[in-house]
């Protein structure tokens, strides 16, 4: 399963990481289908994730997009190297294995935080950080505000059902 | 002393890897009956949108 080597390939180089939205909710029984991986990353793990994209996943992240509304690939480590040294767009998105990943690095929850509160899982021996239910909300609230795109709002609107209903339900 | 959440503790799943497995082939399935073109267009997309509300504060300048 690529996500999986993905996240076990985060743990071998030593990157501190926490599995966010929908992903997360996912492990909590939300039966929305997901399309991409949205992952949270340590900021000064940067270099270090770009590095295991290229070197040891043989995948490329993106760094803009063209005219003809296309992404733009940094086709080599350096290239990509350069871009996030000179961007600070708070995410690094990246295609492994025609499967889409976020890894964000600025998000509304200090990373240690949210690295604290999330739960553990193993698998393969990897440990698999799991946000909490209430750090995902918060950031569900969060990105539902800043969200132009009306079909990722209401992803969002979906999932924070999901966590009302969960928690009605434990209550 | 930790602050008591008012969250209760509401557990993973535990067949969780199943879980991820099961989306993941849905994932992949939904990218086989789109063309690459709208696939890679949906990747910009998202580009686009994530870096309108990300801030750029240019924090790594300074590392």
């Amino acid at each position: 399963m690529e996500i999986i080597k993905v996240l076990e390939s985060l743990s071998d180089n030593n990157i501190d990481f926490v599995l966010i939205g929908g992903k997360a909710l996912l492990m909590y029984g939300s039966n929305r289908v997901t399309f991409d991986t949205d992952i949270a990353v340590k900021f000064i793990h940067i270099d270090k994730l770009v590095k295991m994209i290229y070197n040891n996943l043989n995948s490329k992240i993106v760094i803009g997009v063209n005219q003809e509304q296309y992404p733009i690939f940094a086709e080599n480590l350096t290239e990509a190297l350069r871009f996030v040294n000179q961007n600070d767009w708070g995410f690094i998105k990246a295609i492994i294995n025609d499967l889409e990943f976020d890894f964000l690095y600025d998000i509304p929850i200090p990373f240690m935080k949210l690295y604290t509160n999330a739960k553990t899982k193993v698998i393969n021996n990897c440990k698999i950080k799991i946000a909490s239910l209430e750090d995902i909300k918060l950031m569900k609230e969060k990105s539902i505000k800043d969200r132009t795109d009306q079909m990722k709002q209401n992803t969002d609107k979906i999932d924070l059902d999901f966590i009302n209903k969960l928690l009605h339900e434990a209550n | 002393m930790k602050n008591k959440s008012l969250f209760p503790d509401i557990v993973i799943k535990k067949d969780f890897i199943n879980l991820l497995q099961n989306n993941e082939q849905h994932e992949k399935f939904y990218k086989s009956i789109i063309s690459s073109e709208d696939f890679l267009k949906r990747i910009a997309k998202d580009f686009i949108e994530k870096k309108k509300y990300g801030n750029n504060k240019g924090i790594r300048k300074f590392k």
